[in-house]
């Protein structure tokens, strides 16, 4: 853990009521740092708004907003926060993320528990869709496990789906996991995320610009998505439709000058549409954890050890098995949801005789209760 | 002058015997009857003194009263209307009083003399047999409905003047006049025309879907169908009644005195010989679900009785109509009370739910599903946990596709499978011989540790799977009740591991869904993945 003094007129200032990160742009025009602006009299205020905000006819409502809130006590108000667990680091500040510093929109000050991404280890941002399928699922899971352990910090949006399951793996393999919430640091969102949310405050990070106790707005998410990017060097892109949250991630990313890599998918599903847009836009293809981390450390031994891996795995498995079982575990392959009708025929057609469906939800049971299967939903079942 | 004639009346589906008390006297001309009645009952005044002036007769200017008795019970309907115009004709002499000793009189009286059918005449009759009565007199709308009960004579009428001629009539010509009517109850049933449902032969593909309904006919249990609209959930829903075993002689006497006694027998219909099957719009109301209303009427749910009662849409059911129907489904019957008393009524249908796994209909299939993984979740959850367990398991109704709708496969018809669910309840009917149940979905806890032993071996793959799925208790026993009737339907008084497999693979799951909707891992997968020691080994290389 680095140095976690919070500056707290940098505080007193992020904080004051309509002062935003264009106010205090404009008022670093003529103070230096916060602290001076704490110190400022109301005309010096308003002389040093009234230039820039004229025309917003708002400059006299800020600079009073600000003139008032001298009255508190800036220390105080860094003691409440450091009692909460959580610590605040704005622009001014050497413990700032310096990827910020660079994007557009950089925001004065963020809030976060526990830590923020390290400078020196390079960082990926793992995205993707809430209702991601069991594909989706799985890689999320892989890379960002094989990233975590790579010694890369995994940074996500703690959403549903593709981002809580990359947050969680990377937490789980012992790496470095950050997420970045549209609501407030101290505000578990959404609730399955909640037993995520206690572990990355007791290893990783949470980080957030809105001040604690946020409520998650729909209008926030959009604007976190770019602090998302911001603090990574890459962003990974692992499920997407062609219109979602994930793109606006991308676009984010591309702005502030980051490399984007997308996971591969069939071409008919609407889940990977997105991502193998994304690639045929010219995005990386992450065939494997390798690819990414190739980029980062350069060429090593890699390829697709990690796919030669789950076949032995499941050949090793499939010997457990025999007759239907074995014939049902093939067509039901790997990740894949697959419809009840669509297994049958296909056992039928290899086995070449009738297969009730007794025969068949038995099997299908036991493949389950060995752990090889797995329904979804009900009538739907995935390989594992 | 005094009169008393014998009628009955409907209480539930049982009935009373109800005396109608007529006394003509001097006084103040009037016409007053007493007895806790309806409006509609207490009209029948008018209509019998209009009914005998069409006849011929004009009521005296005295003081007329009639009571009916008990006058505790409310009563409504039309069944007095020919009782009285009887006792008043007693009254005035027109009849000998002798005449219409032992006789119960039942019929809705029109101006013009014509008697209409009413409510309830097989249980009346059912009733009069019991109490002693020897001739009945019904509407001959109803007579063959009342001629199902043997060992009494019911005879049925056309007109008040037919009747006032019968009763005249020295009590051993009478048969001359109108012969007593007998309907053999088990003859109807096998005369039947058996093809009022569409045969399972019908629907192309299913496989999964068919055996679940064959297992849900033959033992009894409730099913619940999901998949995406259009794919031919409520076909198959109807096809049901058609592969549960024909009604027996006793069971076609209940459900008609259920019809009769809600009015809703057809008119010169005898007996019901199909199972009903009943599927409300989910806008019903709780009242018209399980029965109500001041005096109840019967409900849904017992004009289902042994027959099938599909939910279609479950999930635009309010919860509050669902609940209301978990206590009949649990104790086979309603019991409806007033301040005037309890109204029984039997509630044993068969319970079809259907649904859509989400708003959209196509969960899990994520290139068609466009519903948010929170808007399914709800989806899923407005049906009410607690009726969902009165619910034995689930079947997915997926696509057909197009080889199989268009297939020349033959496809099993409703007559096979029904030999198959005939003689599984056969199999259950000596198993549970001495025993209050009936069928397997009716077993207890401690009868399905009794009735569905397992072996060792299978004791201990069932802790397994239970531990492995995570399931509940009720799970458990729901899964070892479809065991016993998988088994049943393939002849076999042991439970094997195939069956049981099944049995687990159609029950309700319990978290799944929720899961893998929730983003939330799943261990089981966690552990497939890193179940080696060297695929662990691959990532900290």
């Amino acid at each position: 853990m680095k140095d976690r003094k919070i500056n707290p007129y940098a505080l007193w200032l992020y904080s004051i009521n309509g002062v935003g990160n264009k106010t205090i742009k404009v008022l670093m025009e003529t103070a230096s740092c916060a602290e001076e602006v704490y110190h400022m009299s109301q005309d010096e205020l308003n002389m040093c708004l009234a230039d820039k905000l004229r025309r917003r006819g708002d400059e006299t409502g800020k600079a009073l907003n600000i003139y008032f809130a001298q009255e508190e006590d800036p220390q105080k108000k860094a003691e409440a926060l450091r009692e909460k667990g959580i610590c605040f680091a704005s622009v001014e500040d050497d413990c700032f993320p310096g990827r910020l510093r660079g994007i557009p929109d950089c925001p004065y000050g963020i809030y976060y528990i526990r830590d923020l991404p390290p400078e020196d280890a390079p960082s990926v941002a793992i995205v993707g869709a809430r209702n991601c399928s069991g594909y989706g699922r799985e890689q999320a899971r892989i890379f960002a496990e094989k990233l975590a352990l790579m010694g890369i910090s995994v940074i996500s949006g703690m959403a549903r789906g593709v981002d809580g399951i990359a947050g969680r793996a990377a937490a789980r393999a012992g790496g470095r996991s950050y997420a970045v919430l549209g609501c407030g640091v101290d505000v578990a969102y959404p609730p399955e995320n909640k037993e995520l949310h206690r572990i990355l405050t007791e290893k990783g990070g949470i980080i957030s610009e809105n001040p604690p106790g946020t409520e998650p707005r729909t209008q926030l998410f959009p604007r976190r998505n770019r602090l998302i990017s911001g603090l990574a060097d890459l962003v990974l892109v692992i499920e997407a439709r062609r219109r979602s949250g994930t793109v606006i991630t991308v676009d984010a990313a591309l702005e502030q000058g980051r490399d984007i890599f997308a996971l591969p998918g069939r071409v008919s599903d609407a889940l990977s549409d997105g991502c193998n847009f994304l690639i045929s836009q010219g995005a990386g293809i992450a065939c494997s954890p390798e690819t990414v981390i190739e980029h980062f450390y350069g060429v090593r031994d890699s390829g697709t050890v990690l796919f030669e891996q789950k076949r032995l795995e499941r050949n090793r498995r499939r010997d457990e098995l025999d007759g239907p079982e074995a014939v049902l575990f093939d067509v039901l392959g790997y990740g894949d949801i697959m419809e009840t009708e669509f297994l049958i025929n296909r056992m039928e057609s290899i086995m070449g005789k009738h297969v009730d469906a007794e025969e068949f939800t038995a099997c299908m049971m036991r493949l389950q209760v060995r752990g090889l299967a797995q329904e979804i939903g009900s009538g739907h079942y995935k390989g594992i | 002058m005094y009169s008393s004639i014998i009628t009955g009346a409907v209480h539930g589906i049982d009935s009373y015997l109800m005396r109608v008390e007529t006394d003509i006297s001097s006084g103040m001309p009037s016409f007053n009857m007493v007895g806790f009645m309806s409006g509609e009952m207490r009209e029948a005044g008018e209509r019998v003194r209009v009914a005998l002036k069409n006849f011929g007769i004009h009521l005296p200017p005295q003081r007329i009263t009639v009571n009916l008795s008990p006058a505790g019970i409310p009563k409504r309907g039309m069944v007095v209307d020919l009782p009285v115009s009887i006792g008043l004709l007693a009254c005035l002499g027109s009849i000998p009083v002798r005449a219409t000793e032992n006789v119960l009189i039942a019929g809705e009286l029109g101006l013009n003399g014509e008697i209409r059918p009413v409510k309830g005449i097989l249980s009346i009759v059912m009733e009069a047999k019991n109490s002693g009565i020897s001739t009945c007199i019904v509407p001959n709308g109803n007579l063959s409905e009342g001629a199902l009960v043997h060992g009494i004579r019911v005879v049925g009428v056309r007109t008040l003047a037919e009747l006032v001629s019968y009763l005249r009539e020295n009590p051993m010509e009478r048969d001359r006049l109108l012969p007593p009517a007998e309907v053999d109850a088990a003859q109807l049933l096998s005369q039947a025309n058996k093809a009022v449902y569409p045969d399972l032969s019908g629907v192309h593909g299913q496989r999964q879907a068919k055996k679940a309904l064959e297992i849900a006919a033959a033992g009894f249990h409730n099913i619940l169908m999901s998949g995406p609209p259009g794919t031919g959930k409520s076909m198959l829903a109807k096809c049901l009644p058609g592969i549960m075993p024909p009604l027996t002689t006793d069971e076609a006497l209940e459900i008609t005195r259920i019809y009769s006694a809600a009015g809703l027998l057809p008119e010169d219909t005898a007996l019901i010989t199909e199972r009903p099957f009943l599927s409300p719009h989910h806008s019903v109301t709780r009242a018209v679900l399980i029965g109500g209303g001041n005096i109840p009427t019967p409900g849904l749910i017992t004009l289902a009785h042994l027959g099938v009662l599909f939910l279609d849409e479950i999930s635009e059911y309010k919860s509050y109509e669902l609940n209301s129907l978990r206590e009949p489904l649990e104790n086979r019957e309603i019991t409806i009370r007033r301040l005037t008393g309890a109204y029984r009524y039997p509630a044993r249908p068969l319970l079809v739910a259907a649904s859509n796994p989400c708003p959209c209909g196509y969960y899990p299939d994520m290139n068609r599903c466009k519903c948010t993984p929170k808007e399914v979740l709800r989806y899923q959850k407005r049906i009410s946990g607690p009726f969902i367990d009165r619910i034995d398991f689930r079947v997915y109704v997926g696509r057909v596709n197009a080889d199989e709708l268009q297939g020349s496969e033959l496809e099993e018809s409703s007559r096979t499978v029904q030999a198959r669910v005939m003689e599984a309840i056969e199999r259950q009917k000596r198993r549970f011989a001495g025993t209050p149940f009936h069928y397997n979905a009716d077993m207890t806890a401690d009868a399905v540790e009794h009735f569905c032993p397992l072996n060792s071996l299978l004791a201990g793959k069932m802790k397994i799977v239970y531990d492995q799925l995570g399931m509940s208790m009720r799970s458990y026993h729901k899964s070892l009740k479809m065991a016993r009737t998988i088994a049943d339907l393939n002849g076999r008084e042991m439970i094997l591991e195939r069956d049981l497999m099944t049995a687990v693979g159609f029950r309700l799951p319990e978290i799944n869904d929720e899961e893998h909707l929730s983003g939330k891992e799943f261990d089981r997968d966690k552990k497939i993945l890193t179940g080696s020691g060297e695929h662990r080994n691959l990532f900290e290389a």
